[in-house]
C-alpha cells in the first residue's frame, strides 16, 4: 500500500512530538526540507539541529563532525532520506548515539507519493503492475503492438515511479533496467504541444531514479563492494571528498552522434539492430536487447507526439504539420530541414530522459544540418525566415528547464574539411533573437573564419551573454591529438559541456570525472595531512615539520612530489571508479549514437567507443602559484615570520598579521606578465601534463588534463582556510586558468602574455580564460580591434577565450568589492580606464549609463 | 624621462591596439584638462615617474605581437611629449628599428624645430584644434594659437599622417560661429581624419582630490544634436568629421 510523504512525515513527527524530545534532522536534502517544513508549520515546533556536511545555504546547519558535541541522549534524530545506502552510511557515523533514538522517517524506498490526490491511482496492486509490465514487455519485442496511454501529469509521474521501482527490483541487468525505464517514460510521459511552436517536444527533467548514482558516497560504497577497496581507503576517499580535495561528476559530457540517426532513420536502424542481435553471442545479447528497447522507446515517444498533434489543438495551427512530421520520422529518415530538427530534438529529449544529462552537447550542428537546409532551399520549400524561426523554436526547447539542462553546447563554424555555412550565421542570429541561455554556442576560430561570422559573434558577445566562446582550432586539434585522437577526428572536434573538446559521436571520456584542488594540497602539507576545516585526514607521501625547511626550493620540491603522488593515486582511483561506473550505470540509449558501441556490442560506459580517456581537471592553479611565490618572498627571503607560524597566520585568517598579508599580496602574481610567477605556473602545468601523459589504466586508457573550473572554484574555496597568496578564508579560488581575482593589475595584454607561456596545446581536456570588458570595447568601430586582440592571443598559442561584457550588476559588485575587480576596464568617452580607480560619482555615472543601455 | 603612466590595450589613441605613454609636462592650461597630473607636475609630485630609455622601450615592445596583428603601435601622449623630444629620440628610433608604428599626441605649441630630432620616426600626428579664433583659444587654454595653427599647416604640407581632433565643450570653446572658423581652417588642409571629442567630466574628481580649483564646473557634455550640428557646419567646408 502506498502512502503520501506528508502522511508519513506527520505520523512519524506526531510520535516524536508526543514524547517531547528535541528533534534533529539529518540529512538536509529534499526530504529533510519537507520534514522541516511540516515540523515548523504543522507542529509549530523548531528543530534542535539540522545536520548536513555539504549544505551551504542560509539556514545554520551543523556538520557531521560536530554531531558528537551537539547530540544529547534525549534527542530524536530523524533520518530524512530514502536511499538505503545513505542511511546505512549515516548510521555508521552515529555509533556513539543510542540507536533507539534514531528514527527512520522513510523506512521504505520509493514507496511514497507526493500528493493525496495521487493516492487513488496509486492504489494499484502488485498484480496490476505485473500485468502492465508484461504488456510493456510484449510491446518491446513485438513491432505490431502500440500502447498509448492518456494520463495526466500526476498520474504519469506516480506510475512511472512505481514501474521503475518494479523494473529495478525485477530485472538484474542494469542496461535493461535503464532501457525499460526509458520505455516507460516514453509511454507514460505527459505530453503537450506548446502554443504556436512549429516543433513538438518538451524536455521534462525527472529526478534520476535508482538506476543513477546518487553521489560520490554511493560510488564509494559500490567501489568497496565491487573493487575491493578497503574500509580505510574508502574512509580516506570520503574524507578527501568532504574537504573538497576533489569533486566528481561522472557520466554525461558527451556529444552523441545524432547525425547518424538523421542519416539513417529509425526503422532502418532498428532492423540493423535486429539483425545484429539475432547473431549476437551470449555476452552481447543483453546489450543489443537494451539498444532495441531504447530505440523503440524513442519511436514510441515520437508516435505519441504524432497522435497528440493529430488530434489537433486550437492554440496551435501547425499541429497538422507536426503530426505529419512525427508520423514520418517515427520510421523514416527525415526528408526536410523541419523534420531533421524535429527528430534531432526528440532524440535529445529522450537523451535527457535517460538521465545522464550533464553536459550532453549537440556537436557541429551547423554542419550536419546543412545538407537538409540546402536541399530544402534548392527545392524551394524553405526560406531563410522560416528556417530561422524553426531554429529559434528549437533554441527555446533547449532552455526549457534552465537549471536542469545546463551545458548543452552547440559547436559552430568551419574547420577541418568542413566550411562554415549560412547556418553558422543563422545560429548566431537565433541566439541574438531568443537571448536564450541554452544552448551554449562555441565558435571554432581559424584562418577561414569569415568577417561576417566575426561580426555577428562579436555583436552577440557585446550583449554580455558570454557566447559564443571562442576556440582556436590549431591549438585544440593539437591537444586532441596529444590525447590519442587521430588527426581526421581531431580536426572534426566539437565542444562538450563547458569547454571540453571531443571527437563528436566517437568519444566518451568522463570529462568531469575528477577535479583536483591543487591549493588544498598545499594546505594539507602545511597542516600535516589534516584538513583544518573538516578535521578529515589525507595521506601525504611524506610528512615534514615546517621547521625543517631552511630554503624555499626544498619545500617547493616537496610540493611537486606530493602533486605527483596525488595524481598517481587519483589515476588509480579513477580507473577503479570507471570500471565500477560501467558495471552499475550503463547508458544503452546513449550507446545507440556512439560509434563503436553497435559494432562491438559494448556499452558506451564500457569502452564501447573508439576514444575513451579518463579526465582530471585542476582548480586553484593561480592560487597555489601565488601562494608558493608569497611563501618564497615573505617567509624565506624577507623572513617576516618563521615558517611554522604560517599555520597560525592562516588559521587566524591574517587577523593580526595584516602586514604579512600586505607583503604576501605584493609578491609577484601569475597573470601580470611576471617572469617568476608565470614561470612557476608553466612548470607546474607541464609537470602535471607530462605525468598524466605517462599514466595508463590496465585497459590502456589514457589520461587527459583540463584546466577549467566551471563554478567549482567557489565551492572549493568554501572548504579552504585563508591561503598565503592573500586570499581570505572561504573566498573563491581563481576561476579556471584566469589570474586570481584582483591580481591581473597589468591589464588584459599582460594576462595574454602570462597565459601564452603555458602548454595549452597539451591541455587535452580544455582550459578557460575569462576576460571582462565594458560594452564600449565592442562598439562597432572597435570590434575589429577586439577581434585582432583575440587573434594575437590565439597566435601566441591561446586555446580558448571567454569574453564577458560587464553588466550593471558586475559594476555594482565592483563598487562594493573593488579589490576583486582591480583589472576591470571601462571605456569612458574615448578612453579606457580601470573602473575601481574612478571616483564614486563617475562610477555611478557609468553604472547609470549601463542601465540606460539595457532599457 | 618623466612620465605619469603607461597604458596598454588602448583602442582610441591611433590605429589598432596601442600602448599609450603619458608624458609629464605641458605648455598648455586647458580648462577641461582631464590629465592635470601630467600638466601640473608641481601639484602632483607623486604622479611623476622617471624611466630610462631601455625600460620604456622594453615595456613598449612587450605588446609587439598585438601591434602587428592589429596594425597598432605606441602613442606618446601627455602632457606634451614634444617637451621631452630629445630624451625620446632613442626610444622612438628603437621603435622604428622594430617596425613599431609611432603616434604622437601633441598640442604643437612650440617652435617646430623642437621636433627635429624625432620627426622622422613619427608615423602619425594627432593634434587638437581647440579653437581658431585666438581670443577663444586664449580664454580656454591660456595660450595663443598662432604657433599652433602655423605648425598644423606645416604638418599638413609635409604630408605627414595627421589626425585632427576638436574637443567640444559647448559654449566654452565651441559655438556654431567658432565651428565655421574651424571648418574654414581645416578645409584648406591635408589630413587623414577629423574627430570630435565630446567633453566629459572624468577629470573633475582629480582636481577635488588634490584641492585644485576646477574652472569648468558648470559645463555639461554636449548633446548628440550639438555634435551633429558641429558636423553639419564642417561639412559645408568639405570636412567630414566623426564622433563616438
Amino acid at each position: 500500500m502506498f502512502t503520501t510523504y506528508r502522511d508519513q512525515i506527520c505520523n512519524v513527527l506526531s510520535e516524536c512530538i508526543k514524547s517531547g524530545a528535541p528533534v534533529v534532522l539529518y540529512p538536509f536534502g529534499e526530504r529533510g526540507r519537507q520534514v522541516k517544513e511540516i515540523l515548523n508549520t504543522e507542529f509549530e515546533t523548531k528543530e534542535a539541529y539540522i545536520v548536513d556536511n555539504y549544505y551551504a545555504g542560509e539556514i545554520p546547519v551543523i556538520r557531521v563532525g560536530e554531531l558528537a558535541d551537539c547530540l544529547t541522549d534525549d534527542m530524536h534524530l530523524l533520518l530524512c532520506c530514502e536511499n538505503k545506502d545513505v542511511k546505512r552510511q549515516i548510521k555508521d557515523t552515529l555509533s556513539f548515539f543510542p540507536q533507539s533514538q534514531i528514527i527512520d522517517v522513510f523506512p521504505e524506498e520509493n514507496n511514497y507519493l507526493f500528493d493525496r490526490q495521487q493516492a487513488d491511482i496509486a492504489l494499484l496492486t502488485l498484480n496490476d503492475l505485473e500485468q502492465i509490465y508484461s504488456e510493456l514487455q510484449k510491446l518491446a519485442f513485438d513491432n505490431d503492438r502500440t500502447v498509448y496511454t492518456t494520463l495526466d501529469n500526476y498520474e504519469s509521474d506516480v506510475l512511472l515511479q512505481q514501474f521503475e521501482t518494479f523494473v529495478v527490483q525485477n530485472i538484474k541487468n542494469k542496461a535493461l533496467q535503464r532501457a525499460y525505464s526509458l520505455l516507460l517514460y516514453a509511454l507514460l510521459k505527459k505530453l503537450w504541444i506548446d502554443e504556436n511552436e512549429p516543433l513538438a517536444g518538451n524536455a521534462a527533467y525527472r529526478r534520476p531514479n535508482s538506476t543513477y548514482p546518487s553521489g560520490v558516497y554511493e560510488e564509494i560504497y559500490r567501489l568497496q563492494k565491487a573493487e575491493g577497496i578497503c574500509e580505510e581507503e574508502a574512509g580516506l576517499i570520503k574524507s578527501a571528498w568532504d574537504m573538497r580535495l576533489f569533486t566528481r561528476f561522472p557520466g554525461g559530457h558527451v556529444v552523441p552522434g545524432y547525425e547518424k540517426l538523421l542519416q539513417k532513420g529509425i526503422a532502418a536502424y532498428l532492423s540493423e539492430l535486429k539483425e545484429k542481435s539475432a547473431t549476437a553471442g551470449r555476452e552481447t545479447e543483453a546489450f543489443y536487447r537494451a539498444e532495441m528497447i531504447s530505440l523503440r522507446a524513442l519511436q514510441e515517444l515520437i508516435r505519441r507526439y504524432a497522435q497528440l498533434a493529430g488530434n489537433g489543438f486550437p492554440h496551435n495551427q501547425k499541429c497538422g504539420r507536426i503530426a505529419q512530421s512525427c508520423e514520418y520520422i517515427a520510421e523514416n529518415r527525415p526528408r526536410n530541414f523541419e523534420q531533421a530538427l524535429q527528430l534531432l530534438w526528440l532524440a535529445h529529449e529522450m537523451m535527457i530522459a535517460e538521465g545522464d544529462i550533464k553536459g550532453i552537447s549537440l556537436g557541429r550542428m551547423d554542419q550536419y544540418l546543412y545538407p537538409f537546409y540546402q536541399e530544402d532551399l534548392e527545392n524551394g520549400i524553405l526560406d531563410r525566415e522560416r528556417a530561422c524561426n524553426l531554429i529559434c523554436s528549437l533554441w527555446k526547447k533547449f532552455e526549457f528547464d534552465r537549471k536542469a539542462l545546463a551545458f548543452q553546447n552547440v559547436t559552430i563554424g568551419g574547420g577541418g574539411n568542413k566550411k562554415e555555412n549560412p547556418l553558422t550565421l543563422m545560429f548566431l542570429d537565433a541566439q541574438m533573437k531568443t537571448r536564450a541561455n541554452q544552448p551554449m554556442l562555441s565558435l571554432r576560430v581559424n584562418a577561414s573564419t569569415s568577417d561576417a561570422v566575426w561580426e555577428k559573434a562579436l555583436a552577440l558577445l557585446s550583449t554580455g551573454m558570454g557566447v559564443p566562446a571562442l576556440f582556436n582550432d590549431d591549438v585544440v586539434v593539437q591537444a586532441k591529438q596529444e590525447a590519442g585522437v587521430r588527426k581526421e577526428d581531431a580536426l572534426d572536434y566539437s565542444i562538450v559541456g563547458c569547454v571540453e573538446q571531443t571527437a563528436g559521436g566517437k568519444e566518451y571520456s568522463h570529462t568531469e570525472g575528477l577535479r583536483l584542488n591543487t591549493v588544498k594540497l598545499l594546505e594539507l602539507m602545511l597542516f600535516k595531512g589534516v584538513c583544518p576545516i573538516t578535521g578529515g585526514k589525507y595521506r601525504l607521501s611524506r610528512v615534514y615539520g615546517l621547521e625543517t625547511f631552511t630554503d624555499f626550493e626544498t619545500f617547493y620540491n616537496w610540493y611537486k612530489a606530493e602533486l605527483l603522488y596525488l595524481l598517481q593515486n587519483a589515476g588509480r582511483l579513477l580507473e577503479k571508479a570507471d570500471i565500477c561506473y560501467s558495471e552499475n550505470w550503463p547508458a544503452p540509449y546513449l550507446s545507440l549514437f556512439m560509434e563503436g558501441c553497435f559494432e562491438k556490442g559494448k556499452d558506451v560506459t564500457a569502452a564501447g567507443t573508439q576514444y575513451c580517456n579518463l579526465s582530471i581537471n585542476f582548480a586553484g592553479m593561480a592560487n597555489v602559484v601565488n601562494a608558493l611565490i608569497s611563501i618564497k618572498k615573505v617567509i624565506f627571503e624577507k623572513k617576516m615570520a618563521p615558517f611554522p607560524e604560517i599555520t597560525t597566520i592562516l588559521r587566524n585568517n591574517f587577523k593580526g598579521y595584516e602586514v604579512i598579508r600586505d607583503a604576501a599580496e605584493a609578491a609577484p602574481k601569475y597573470g601580470s606578465n611576471n617572469e617568476e610567477a608565470d614561470g612557476m605556473m608553466q612548470e607546474l602545468t607541464e609537470l602535471i601534463i607530462t605525468e598524466m601523459g605517462k599514466m595508463r589504466t590496465a585497459g590502456g586508457k589514457k589520461f587527459q588534463a583540463g584546466f577549467y573550473t566551471v563554478t567549482l572554484h567557489a565551492e572549493m574555496g568554501k572548504y579552504l582556510l585563508a591561503t598565503f597568496d592573500g586570499r581570505k578564508q572561504g573566498a573563491a579560488l581563481a576561476s579556471s586558468l584566469s589570474p586570481a581575482q584582483g591580481t591581473d593589475t597589468k591589464g588584459p595584454l599582460a594576462v595574454f602574455h602570462s597565459i601564452g607561456r603555458l602548454p595549452m596545446n597539451k591541455m587535452s581536456n580544455g582550459m578557460v580564460l575569462d576576460m571582462r570588458f565594458s560594452p564600449e570595447f565592442f562598439k562597432t568601430a572597435k570590434k575589429e580591434k577586439m577581434k585582432r586582440a583575440v587573434l594575437a592571443y590565439f597566435s601566441m598559442g591561446g586555446m580558448e577565450l571567454q569574453l564577458n561584457v560587464v553588466n550593471q550588476e558586475t559594476l555594482l559588485e565592483a563598487q562594493r568589492h573593488p579589490q576583486a575587480y582591480k583589472s576591470l576596464l571601462v571605456r569612458v568617452s574615448g578612453f579606457s580606464t580601470y573602473f575601481v580607480e574612478l571616483e564614486k560619482v563617475i562610477q555611478d555615472e557609468i553604472i547609470a549609463r549601463c542601465m540606460h543601455r539595457n532599457l | 624621462m618623466k612620465i605619469v603612466n603607461i597604458q596598454h590595450f588602448c583602442f582610441d589613441d591611433g590605429p589598432g591596439i596601442r600602448t599609450t605613454v603619458f608624458m609629464a609636462g605641458c605648455t598648455m592650461r586647458c580648462l577641461w584638462c582631464h590629465n592635470p597630473e601630467a600638466v601640473m607636475e608641481e601639484a602632483f609630485p607623486y604622479s611623476v615617474k622617471h624611466v630610462s630609455t631601455s625600460e620604456l622601450l622594453k615595456e613598449i615592445c612587450e605588446d609587439e605581437l598585438f601591434y602587428r596583428e592589429s596594425k597598432g603601435g605606441v602613442t606618446f601622449s601627455g602632457g606634451e611629449p614634444a617637451l621631452q623630444a630629445e630624451a625620446l629620440t632613442d626610444v622612438l628610433s628603437g621603435c622604428k628599428e622594430r617596425n613599431i608604428h609611432v603616434a604622437i599626441e601633441t598640442a604643437c605649441n612650440y617652435p617646430f624645430e623642437l621636433l627635429d630630432c624625432i620627426f622622422e620616426y613619427i608615423d602619425l600626428f594627432i593634434v587638437d584644434c581647440k579653437a581658431v579664433s585666438d581670443d577663444v583659444h586664449i580664454k580656454c587654454t591660456g595660450r595663443s594659437n598662432a604657433v599652433i595653427l602655423e605648425n598644423i599647416k606645416r604638418l599638413s604640407s609635409l604630408r605627414k599622417k595627421l589626425w585632427l581632433r576638436i574637443p567640444v565643450v559647448w559654449n566654452i570653446n565651441i559655438s556654431l560661429q567658432e565651428m565655421n572658423h574651424i571648418g574654414r581652417f581645416l578645409g584648406m588642409l591635408e589630413y587623414e581624419r577629423v574627430e570630435l571629442i565630446p567633453y566629459h567630466k572624468m577629470g573633475v574628481p582629480k582636481y577635488e582630490r588634490y584641492g585644485l580649483q576646477y574652472l569648468l564646473k558648470e559645463a555639461e557634455p554636449p548633446t548628440k544634436e550639438q555634435l551633429q550640428a558641429c558636423c553639419d557646419v564642417l561639412k559645408k567646408y568639405g570636412v567630414i568629421a566623426t564622433y563616438e
